[in-house]
């Protein structure tokens, strides 16, 4: 599986990639699905994402989409949610992963790569109620027998 | 030998005698091995994948066909007299099957009945589930941007014995019909008929 794009996040006034995809239970709840336009994008859409702040409370929110409902035919944010121009993740209880700094390795596989940090946020229910930033290593190079032995090559 | 000869020549059922027997015995063995070998020849290797195997160096030898020729004889004997063992093989065979594909079209629901917690009423589920949010972009509706999906939930709740139960699946715990690990916190609402879970609504998720 080809990695795939990441949504966005708006996080201290910057735009940063986000490896989760809160609107997942939405979209099967109400049973919508959109097109794949690419390899590198199988669930179909990039929304992009804000935490905003009322009365010390941080919320997450959808503020962009783009999804594709045919190849050609990119939807935004009020035709998905009509009369809605930002849209509460209440449903959302879970760890957002961002990704920051350098990429120590490319995995070729869904979020999979690893970069040099990850800022982590719990929510629950669509409420910020905890972050912490994770710091990450060069994974060690695999050796043939790391792997469990029905995995193994055997003689060449 | 004379013994057996003598039992073989006193063996008569309706007046056919005992290789008469023996053949039509072997009727429905002789064409289940017929109809297979049949098969088997059709399928065989095509000309162009003869050459591609002969280019890799696996063209069959003499030895290999002679293996051959014997194996699909000596099944073919185990067939014509053994067939109803393989009759009975092949009804467990495929009730084994079918129970596999009833198996494997059931739903995949990520609820299992260890995470069901209490029986809930629909109306009090819905009371609890209103959302706040300072912004006002939520609409005021049960389960808020989720309605459409609880909607479908209770439309689905059709029979008497429906009961609907909250559940709660810890971040970890092996669910689903694969029991893959939850990624985060799992909440909902199951609807169980005689402890079956038969559909789910999921209200919290990553």
């Amino acid at each position: 599986m080809t990695a795939q794009v990441s949504e966005k996040l708006i996080y201290g006034g910057k735009e940063i990639s986000l490896f989760t995809n809160p609107l997942s239970l939405y979209l099967k709840n109400a049973g919508i699905s959109f097109q794949s336009p690419h390899t590198a994008n199988w669930r179909g859409y990039v929304g992009t994402w804000e935490i905003l702040e009322h009365d010390g409370v941080e919320r997450l929110y959808l503020v962009r989409l783009s999804a594709h409902k045919t190849y050609e035919e990119i939807l935004s944010l009020s035709d998905v949610f009509p009369g809605h121009d930002k849209v509460f993740a209440h449903w959302f209880s879970g760890e957002l992963r961002c990704p920051q700094g350098a990429q120590l390795e490319y995995r070729h596989m869904g979020y999979g790569s690893i970069y040099e940090y990850d800022l982590l946020m719990d929510f629950k229910q669509g409420i910020l109620v905890h972050k912490h930033a994770r710091h990450n290593e060069v994974p060690k190079e695999k050796d043939e027998k790391d792997y469990p032995e029905f995995l193994r090559r055997g003689p060449q | 030998m004379s013994y057996l000869m003598e039992f073989l020549s006193s063996v008569s059922l309706f007046g056919l005698a005992w290789y008469e027997l023996l053949a039509i015995y072997t009727v429905p063995g002789v064409s289940y091995a017929l109809f297979h070998l049949l098969k088997e020849f059709r399928n065989r290797p095509s000309e162009f994948a003869r050459g591609m195997l002969a280019a890799i160096g696996k063209k069959k030898s003499i030895i290999d066909h002679l293996i051959n020729l014997s194996a699909y004889s000596i099944a073919s004997l185990c067939i014509a007299f053994g067939w109803p063992l393989f009759g009975i093989w092949a009804i467990f065979q495929s009730r084994k099957e079918a129970a596999l594909e009833i198996e494997r079209n059931k739903p995949d629901f990520d609820c299992l009945p260890e995470y069901l917690i209490v029986k809930v009423n629909p109306v009090d589920a819905e009371i609890a589930s209103y959302v706040v949010d300072p912004l006002g972009t939520v609409p005021s509706l049960p389960f808020g941007y989720l309605n459409q999906g609880w909607v479908n939930f209770l439309a689905d709740m059709l029979d008497p014995n429906d009961e609907m139960w909250s559940f709660h699946i810890p971040k970890g715990s092996l669910c689903g019909k694969h029991r893959f690990a939850a990624t985060s916190d799992m909440r909902g609402y199951a609807k169980v008929r005689n402890g079956e879970i038969l559909g789910e609504f999921i209200t919290e998720y990553d």
